[in-house]
């Protein structure tokens, strides 16, 4: 198996220096060679396969320094001249991608300059243009944005102005049915995301299912749900035009919520 | 005589020079693929993987929304979310797995030093044909990331980073993934790391660690983190038991060895619809039971035997082959689908030994995995006649007829959950829930779950028509009563699938 491998490699390398190939390929086999020679313990093979190494080497039109020194010592002992046929070989193979390896850190840099650029630019857009600016980074129109609650334990405000905290929660429902917080923004928008914290100190995993949703005829329509636990939950509905925000659990529970963000 | 040999090298040529005869074996694969998934219905748990990925809110979200229940790693999530961005319709499903396996047996084809033969051999085999090629599921990717891992494998130019950076990838396809992942890694140690003498007289030893070995460790380490990050579920899911860490006993040890031939030798009766689970691998091997724990432990010893005196990869595939049947024995049973890792790690660690020591015969390998191969064709034949003969879930035919009737936008209320997603994958339809409060197109695996009853879906469904007045569709695998009160339940039509989804369709409207 080892002979037939070490001898395929060796034709294969032999036919494509006499027809065509490019350095790279050529090297490569070479490289390949000089990998079973080093691998190769049955003696008559790894002559045979160096015979046709070395053949493989005095076709290259420019063979590198040294190579005849090489070709000569490996006439003579085995281990020592396959391991610096290894070592032509594999100097070779980092000769032919000479070139490639030049092309790529001149790809690498002019895409790491296009990027700078691109990002420079951006900034500076966003820097001396409000609509730009509200375009890369909306505000969050929940920040004027009043709330109501369905309820409220004792101590904590039913409704309100910006829906969030610096503390743990910004409401807090009493036990009930479907408990809700509804939010109002100050004006109609087309709303593409709405990120959700929840409470962290504790019972994050009451507000499941959490729905969002808007006013559709005389009902809602679910936008998202979460289904999953979170801190901060994102959602990204189809773009929606509304004023009207409501976040509901379908059931019987305890509805708290540390901030909502609205984004158009 | 000579022309006689020199077809017979050819013939029996372990080692590609080029890339034609890699085309035309992965033209044909590719070409039984096509026919394969155009016969084949998709079951719910196939079904389910593309709708969380089509559905998931970004790719953070696969990592820590509904997916989180799943108890698997997510990027089989993430490559399906990438095709359901070309489309949202279920052939984007089979259109990621024919390209995924494609692509591995191009490489498998090309880079892999078997002879010819048994290269076709093995991916004509039931699991590599059958249950990774044409059913839908995670362990393509593991088989799509195993083949470029070991054909980038070279003893003598090791990449750690690169080889390292697929080991990573490949720990995040299944928990069986993770386990092949340590397990070539350890089959990378020995390129990796060397000891010597510190002196000729002395005893101590002085460990030489290679810098990019080291990165690479670093990034398989990183990788198992974000395997458990990612794959714990936040609660216990109902459908899956919870570890079994007591109670493991000596027919456990026999269990472990039977998987093994499961695995590896799975013979099958022809014509049988039950064909892809375990009971009905077992119709023939249980019928000789020592025998089959016998052939177990035969197989237990001459595997890693086959790899000697490589002790890294013999122990490499030890340490896979254990931990895999380990987690079956405590936490989840396996089906094909899970011990078929096994065949797959064997494969990949003969592959690595004949590349670490090509002047070897590797009699014994070849020999293993030619009658492995032999029996695995038969059962690929079993499959492959059966998916002919059989509906695999009957939610494909579901679905369309719907569609043809113009019901698809129509409110649905169904369950048991599980039954029906393959349909509301199908459609792209979401379904309300009788089991929780939730709307969704497929199920997710939480506690707050109530039990399903009939009754119960009936119920539901005419509280929905009763607060729309609207009818709605009401899809379950059971018979659904009528819920009264001056509502008329209709039956629609029902389809038939091979296994437990004797999906029924009815209307109920004010």
């Amino acid at each position: 198996m080892d002979a037939i491998r070490i001898v395929d490699v060796a034709t294969d390398a032999l036919s494509t220096f006499r027809i065509r190939g490019s350095a790279l390929r050529r090297a490569s086999l070479l490289c390949d060679l000089a990998d079973a020679l080093s691998l190769s313990r049955p003696r008559q093979w790894r002559d045979r396969a160096r015979r046709a190494y070395q053949d493989a080497v005095r076709r290259l039109r420019a063979p590198p320094a040294g190579e005849a020194a090489i070709s000569q010592g490996s006439a003579t002992d085995g281990d020592a001249a396959t391991a610096d046929l290894a070592a032509l070989a594999h100097g070779l193979l980092r000769e032919a991608r000479r070139p490639y390896r030049r092309l790529s850190r001149a790809a690498a840099q002019l895409a790491v300059l296009a990027a700078t650029g691109l990002v420079g630019l951006t900034l500076l857009v966003a820097v001396v243009s409000r609509p730009a600016r509200d375009w890369l980074f909306p505000p969050d129109l929940a920040a004027q944005a009043t709330w109501t609650a369905s309820s409220a334990v004792p101590g904590v405000p039913s409704s309100g102005r910006s829906p969030s905290s610096d503390g743990t929660l910004f409401f807090h429902t009493t036990a009930q049915d479907h408990p809700w917080v509804r939010i109002d923004l100050p004006r109609q928008a087309r709303v593409r995301e709405i990120r959700i914290k929840n409470r962290t100190d504790c019972c994050a995993e009451r507000a499941l299912p959490l729905n969002i949703e808007v006013p559709d005829g005389d009902g809602w329509r679910l936008i998202c749900q979460r289904r999953a636990p979170f801190s901060t939950w994102s959602c990204h509905p189809p773009p929606t035009w509304t004023r009207i925000l409501r976040i509901t659990i379908p059931g019987m529970t305890y509805l708290h919520l540390k901030s909502v963000a609205v984004y158009e | 005589m000579t022309k006689v040999r020199a077809l017979f090298r050819l013939v029996m040529r372990d080692r590609e020079t080029g890339w034609a005869f890699a085309i035309a074996g992965t033209t044909a694969y590719v070409t039984f693929l096509i026919w394969g998934h155009a016969h084949h219905e998709l079951w719910r748990d196939e079904m389910h993987c593309w709708t969380v990925g089509r559905l998931a809110d970004g790719f953070w979200d696969l990592v820590t929304g509904d997916r989180s229940y799943d108890g698997h790693p997510p990027l089989w999530y993430a490559y399906l979310r990438v095709w359901s961005r070309i489309t949202r319709k279920a052939w984007g499903l089979h259109a990621a797995t024919i390209v995924a396996m494609g692509f591995g047996a191009l490489l498998f084809l090309r880079f892999s030093p078997f002879p010819r033969p048994l290269k076709l051999l093995l991916l004509a085999s039931y699991l590599l044909g059958y249950e990774y090629g044409v059913l839908s599921r995670p362990y393509t990717l593991t088989w799509a990331i195993m083949v470029p891992f070991c054909s980038l494998f070279h003893p003598l130019r090791p990449r750690f980073v690169w080889l390292s950076i697929l080991l990573g990838l490949l720990a995040i396809t299944t928990i069986f993934g993770t386990i092949m992942a340590c397990a070539f890694f350890v089959m990378l140690i020995p390129l990796g790391m060397s000891a010597s003498p510190v002196s000729a007289s002395s005893r101590l030893l002085t460990l030489r660690i290679q810098p990019r070995f080291l990165i690479g460790a670093l990034i398989l380490a990183y990788a198992l983190v974000f395997f458990v990050y990612s794959t714990v579920p936040p609660e216990s899911n109902p459908y899956s038991r919870d570890w079994r860490l007591g109670g493991l006993d000596r027919s456990d040890i026999a269990g472990a060895l039977q998987r093994l031939v499961y695995a590896l030798l799975p013979l099958r009766h022809f014509f049988d619809v039950d064909y892809w689970s375990v009971p009905s691998l077992s119709q023939y091997w249980d019928q000789y039971p020592t025998f089959l724990t016998g052939v177990g432990a035969a197989l237990a010893v001459l595997m890693p035997l086959a790899l000697a005196p490589s002790w890294f990869q013999a122990g490499g595939l030890v340490v896979g082959l254990t931990l895999m049947s380990a987690f079956m024995l405590l936490r989840y049973g396996g089906s094909m689908r899970h011990i078929g890792n096994m065949f797959l790690l064997f494969v990949g660690a003969c592959w690595i030994q004949r590349l670490s020591a090509p002047h070897r015969r590797h009699t014994l390998s070849t020999v293993l995995l030619t009658i492995i191969g032999l029996v695995q064709l038969q059962s690929f034949l079993a499959a492959v006649s059966e998916e002919k003969t059989f509906v695999f879930s009957g939610a494909r035919e579901m679905a369309t007829r719907i569609e043809q009737a113009g019901l698809q936008d129509m409110t649905i209320v169904a369950g048991p959950d599980p039954y029906i997603s393959a349909v509301t994958g199908y459609l792209d339809r979401p379904f309300i829930s009788m089991e929780t409060e939730e709307i969704n197109q497929t199920v997710v695996f939480h506690g707050r779950r109530r039990p399903f009853s009939s009754k119960g879906l009936a119920n539901r469904a005419a509280t929905e028509v009763r607060a729309k007045h609207r009818p709605v569709l009401v899809l379950s695998n059971q018979p659904v009563p009528d819920p009264g009160g001056k509502l008329k339940l209709t039956f629609l039509w029902r389809c038939e699938g091979g296994n437990d989804e004797a999906l029924r369709l009815y209307r109920l409207a004010e």
